[in-house]
């Protein structure tokens, strides 16, 4: 079939939206819809699109940006201390499933080779799905979320060795020959540490000067446009040395994790990642071969069975002695318990040495993809009918999720919320601080302030910003138009979100106050105040009535202000409520000056 | 000879006639350091380290105000709360402002008698300095007898001179070594 662009683009969207929505709506993930969408328009379903290992190998791109984002959640030092679970539960994890599934194959009588090659295909799991999942339920941050992680990790660098054993099972001898011609082992080696030198020099020294360039040209396409260069740039240098890509970019992810372009670039890759992980999985679905699991549905069925339940307690059993609590265990073993995306590449690639023959090929590769399909249905199942159980028996030690942002963000770090901002850092209390100007931001990161270059108006910035955990979001933008556009948007997807605004003028005072903005500021009026009550004191007023002239002046100034902003509706009114509040002031005035005489008559 | 802070609290000096005369009277003169509380603190922010400097430089510390409610303008209060420090002026360590005098100048919008509850007990007036001589005692500090005006409301001018001339004899006992006055420290009042 030779549909266009279009036609494609047309299927793969209208999919998407038609299946995952309702799989969402029913509480069974965006990764199942994906899934059956995938089915439906696959060559086994409507057969609308016919391409697939194509489609797969371009959405694959999908899971490097994902991983990119992941590292850029995770600091060097964060990283550091993932080490033992990375290594440690890691190795275990690959190994033990490894030779279980290996023995198994030999026991069921099929050759070693073949055995060795389905026990590393089954060993992995699929970061795209469990990735996906831990983000949606929100426990990548917990321990659990971390040592499923950082298996994912590690299972990305065991694929290094497993396909480069591939050739050695080959049975038939040309393909041998292919593969020995490579660098001898040493020279590889000094190619990796010089390539990994390269990333860590690279992404530490040179991209945060061109990053501020790339940003002060004010092009969000070209920012954009940088930031996937640079992920594709990681994953190609990656992929020359033999490396995974996903590495690649986890790496380059991580480099970037400390700077404060972070905000802004998952903002701006976010989108990308999410269409190309989605068309990923629809590919999976697509690739289901629905004819073989047809013509043995016991054998396949039994076989993602047994794949499942044998991962499911290798995990279970590792997680115990590794320390997680009695409740997150089933959830982590759960979440890695189907057969990864890399199975496919494994699998594609021994049938085309010839390790695999076609008729083994087809069963291990649909229960491969069944495996991904059963498992967001499983995890479904689990947290219906087992959490709530499993709850209540043992009393669970709640997983900590980190805080890993700070109470209050502001939004705009000009002149007037950086004073907001070094009051707050002064006092140890850390904010998260969004602006659009590089310069600033540079300079101000001198001086050892987290801040981030992002427009705050975007809502997924403010997501990024985490906005939905912050206690009190502080608008100090002085665009008026950005600062309610900003208003609005909080006030409308994060209603906890306390707002304390800077107003530029008095429209945009009453535009707060319509709002009901918890804490409107007009940004002179302190100012002017203070210099006012000094000129008083010019004049040989005692420091203390003026102070208490200005309270006074203060209070009832921003008593008129709520009440001319409830008259706003007619123009003319305001102009003669304005007059009438200047002799209201007057009177006040006094009052006040004959209270104070009366008062202090015998104050000597 | 002896220097001398002179600390005055008034928060309406405007309003004020005898405490803003004694004010006069007793600026400029040498070896007496004078701080308006009011005009120095107006947001009631006391920069604590500058005043205890400045209380541990002098000899003695000369507290001029008028009474309020029986009691100290709220600034002073606020001023004793903040530099009479825990481990500085009194308890463990707290030594520093040891042996120096507390002396008390204050005036009283009454006449004498509304400060007794009978109305003929002169000497009831020392139940409402009882809380500023506790603090010398507890700091260790000498507590010199307090200089009292009443009467405030109706003074004269020149009863109102006579006693700003009065307080600056006190303060200049205090820190001339050449001058001899009366001695007002013995004085009954």
């Amino acid at each position: 079939m030779s549909h266009g662009f279009l036609y494609s683009a047309l299927i793969f969207l209208a999919c998407a939206v038609l299946f995952v929505p309702i799989c969402q709506r029913l509480g069974l993930g965006s990764v199942l819809g994906y899934l059956l969408g995938g089915i439906a328009i696959g060559p086994w379903g409507l057969g609308l699109i016919a391409n697939v290992e194509d489609i797969m190998h371009f959405s694959e791109f999908g899971i490097v940006l994902f991983l990119f984002l992941i590292g850029l959640e995770l600091e060097p030092k964060r990283l550091w201390s993932l080490r033992v679970p990375i290594f440690g539960l890691g190795t275990l994890q690959v190994l033990l499933n490894m030779g279980v599934f290996t023995l198994a194959g030999i026991l069921l009588g099929l050759q070693w080779q073949t055995s060795l090659l389905a026990g590393m295909g089954f060993a992995l799991s699929s970061t795209a799905i469990a990735l996906q999942v831990l983000k949606e339920k929100n426990t990548l941050k917990s321990k659990a979320g971390n040592s499923a992680f950082s298996i994912l990790l590690f299972q990305d660098i065991a694929v290094i060795p497993m396909i480069a054993i591939l050739p050695l099972l080959a049975v038939k001898s040309g393909a041998l020959e292919q593969v020995s011609g490579a660098d001898p082992k040493w020279f590889g080696f000094l190619k990796v540490v010089g390539i990994f030198l390269a990333i860590i020099f690279v992404g530490r020294l040179a991209t945060r000067p061109v990053l501020r360039i790339v940003a002060s040209t004010r092009l969000r396409e070209i920012f954009t446009a940088f930031a996937l260069l640079l992920i594709v740039g990681m994953s190609a240098l990656m992929q020359i040395l033999g490396l995974s890509a996903g590495l690649g970019a986890f790496l380059g992810g991580v480099l970037l994790a400390d700077s404060e372009y972070r905000h802004a670039l998952e903002t701006d890759i976010e989108p990308f990642k999410g269409l190309l992980l989605g068309l990923f999985f629809i590919s999976v679905g697509m690739s289901i071969d629905v004819g073989s699991v047809r013509e043995n549905p016991l054998m396949i069925a039994g076989l993602v069975t047994a794949i499942m339940s044998t991962k499911f307690v290798i995990h279970y059993a590792l997680g115990r002695i590794f320390g997680l609590g009695r409740a997150s265990t089933p959830h982590f073993s759960l979440v890695l318990a189907q057969v990864g995306e890399f199975a496919f590449v494994l699998f594609a690639s021994a049938k085309a040495v010839g390790v695999l023959d076609g008729h083994t090929a087809a069963p291990l590769i649909a229960a491969t993809a069944l495996s991904m399909l059963m498992s967001p249905i499983t995890l479904a199942a689990f947290d219906k009918w087992l959490a709530p159980w499993l709850d209540n028996k043992s009393k669970p030690e709640p997983d900590v999720i980190e805080n890993t942002h700070p109470d209050v963000i502001i939004a705009g770090f000009g002149r007037f919320g950086q004073i907001i901002g070094r009051l707050l850092y002064a006092n140890g209390i850390g904010a998260t601080v969004l602006d659009h100007e590089p310069d600033q931001i540079e300079l101000l990161r001198k001086f050892g302030f987290k801040i981030y270059y992002g427009d705050a108006t975007r809502e997924d910035l403010l997501h990024a910003a985490g906005a939905k955990d912050a206690k009190i979001l502080v608008v100090a933008i002085d665009d008026v138009e950005a600062s309610m556009k900003l208003v609005d948007i909080a006030q409308k997807e994060f209603p906890n979100l306390r707002i304390y605004a800077r107003a530029r003028n008095v429209q945009h005072v009453y535009e707060l106050i319509e709002r009901k903005v918890e804490s409107i500021e007009r940004e002179t009026f302190e100012a002017s105040l203070l210099l006012g009550r000094r000129v008083l004191q010019g004049l040989g007023w005692p420091a203390h009535p003026a102070w208490i002239a200005a309270n006074t002046f203060r209070e009832h100034n921003n008593q008129i202000m709520q009440e001319m902003s409830a008259m706003r509706a007619n123009q003319e009114d305001l102009i003669s409520y304005a007059k009438q509040s200047r002799v209201d002031l007057e009177k006040m005035f006094e009052r006040e000056k004959q209270r104070r005489q009366n008062a202090q008559a015998g104050w000597d | 000879m002896a220097s001398v802070y002179f600390v005055f609290a008034h928060p309406f000096r405007n309003r004020s006639r005898v405490n803003a005369t004694v004010l006069e009277r007793v600026s400029g003169l040498h070896d007496v350091k004078v701080t308006d509380l009011y005009e120095t603190y107006p947001d009631f922010h006391i920069r604590v380290e500058a005043e205890k400097q400045k209380i541990l430089e002098h000899d003695v510390v000369f507290l001029q105000h008028p009474f309020l409610w029986y009691s100290m303008p709220p600034l002073l209060k606020l001023w004793f709360d903040e530099v009479f420090e825990l481990g500085l002026a009194y308890g463990e360590g707290g030594t520093a402002f040891r042996n120096k005098i507390l002396q008390l100048s204050v005036t009283a919008g009454g006449p004498k008698e509304a400060y007794s509850r009978s109305g003929v007990e002169v000497a009831s007036i020392t139940e409402y300095t009882k809380p500023y001589e506790e603090t010398a005692a507890v700091c260790g500090m000498g507590w010199a007898r307090p200089l009292v005006y009443f009467g405030s409301e109706e003074s004269s001018r020149s009863s109102i001179e006579a006693h700003a001339e009065r307080v600056r004899d006190l303060v200049l006992s205090y820190s001339n070594p050449e001058y001899k006055p009366r001695d007002m420290r013995t004085e009954t009042f």
